[in-house]
């Protein structure tokens, strides 16, 4: 049976994983059955994997909007056309 | 016309007004987000600036592997580090990847949860958890205070959604240690928000 450090160690690739619709993070059946097993044991590591979980899905929500102002995106273009090339 | 890449690439390097500034507004927001993130506020204006110039000298050898925006922040990323490093403030990679002892603290010699383990949160949804002003701002300045790569990585994957695969490219950093880097940053994020929860205090360290 895999230990709690084990399963924090694997916490954020197991979220990768199970949440992209496109996963690079893949785990063998074994590890997920070990994942699995370990879980519906331990309330503390469900716990931990909800609140990571939690974390990540903040961390998305907290994006703010950065757009240049027309300003900015002239100033730029001017600067872009006099380039040496 | 400029959505086809090709056109865009052929008008930018032509130098034509339009297909600059076309260019600038599909890719300067996400350009300058991961900019800031890298660098911080001050210094991503001047980065992504730079960024603009030596990719449109390069343009005409651009050999399409990825996406113009994919490239087009591969090189912030290469400038920033480039500037990071000039001024000694790059973090390497070593530590920034290296096992967060605070949280090894916590486990016991046989692997599990020791005093300090996970507890209860009184919130169940990010907006839940960010109705909390307060705790919005630390989040916002622990966020702001990750080192480099961390931030940058937290940046791509989960603000502008990028895959581990792209953010690999973008970095130039392997997958196994963009896949560590992300980490730390969730488990920084995450240490930050239990113990806003435990105290009602804010701490980014």
């Amino acid at each position: 049976m895999i230990t709690c450090q084990t399963l924090f160690n694997s916490a954020s690739d197991y979220v990768e994983s199970t949440d992209s619709s496109n996963p690079v993070v893949r785990f063998s059946l074994k590890q997920r059955i070990s994942i699995r097993f370990h879980l519906l044991l331990c309330k503390y590591c469900r716990l931990y994997l909800k609140q990571i979980r939690l974390t990540s899905r903040t961390a998305s929500a907290l994006t703010v909007e950065v757009t240049p102002t027309d300003q900015e995106i002239e100033r730029l273009v001017q600067r872009l056309k006099q380039l040496d090339d | 016309m400029y959505e086809n890449e090709t056109v865009l690439i052929d008008g930018l390097i032509a130098k034509r007004d339009d297909a600059f500034r076309y260019a600038i507004e599909q890719y300067q927001g996400s350009m300058m987000y991961l900019a800031r993130s890298f660098v911080g506020d001050k210094l991503a204006d001047e980065v992504v600036q730079e960024t603009w110039c030596s990719a449109m000298r390069a343009l005409k050898g651009f050999e399409k592997r990825s996406s113009l925006k994919t490239w087009l922040l591969r090189i912030v990323a290469n400038e920033a580090k480039t500037r990071l490093r000039k001024e000694n403030r790059m973090t390497s990679l070593e530590a920034l990847t290296a096992a967060d002892p605070e949280f090894a603290s916590r486990f016991d010699d046989n692997g599990h949860w020791g005093a300090h383990r996970p507890g209860d949160w009184r919130a169940d949804s990010p907006e839940a958890l960010i109705s909390s002003e307060e705790l919005k701002l630390c989040l916002d300045l622990m966020i702001s205070s990750l080192p480099d790569l961390q931030a940058a990585t937290l940046n791509l994957r989960e603000q502008q959604g990028y895959s581990l695969a792209e953010i690999c490219n973008i970095l130039e950093v392997s997958e196994s240690n963009v896949r560590v880097l992300l980490h730390r940053a969730r488990n920084r994020l995450y240490r930050c928000v239990e113990h806003f929860q435990e105290t009602g205090e804010c701490c980014t360290q």
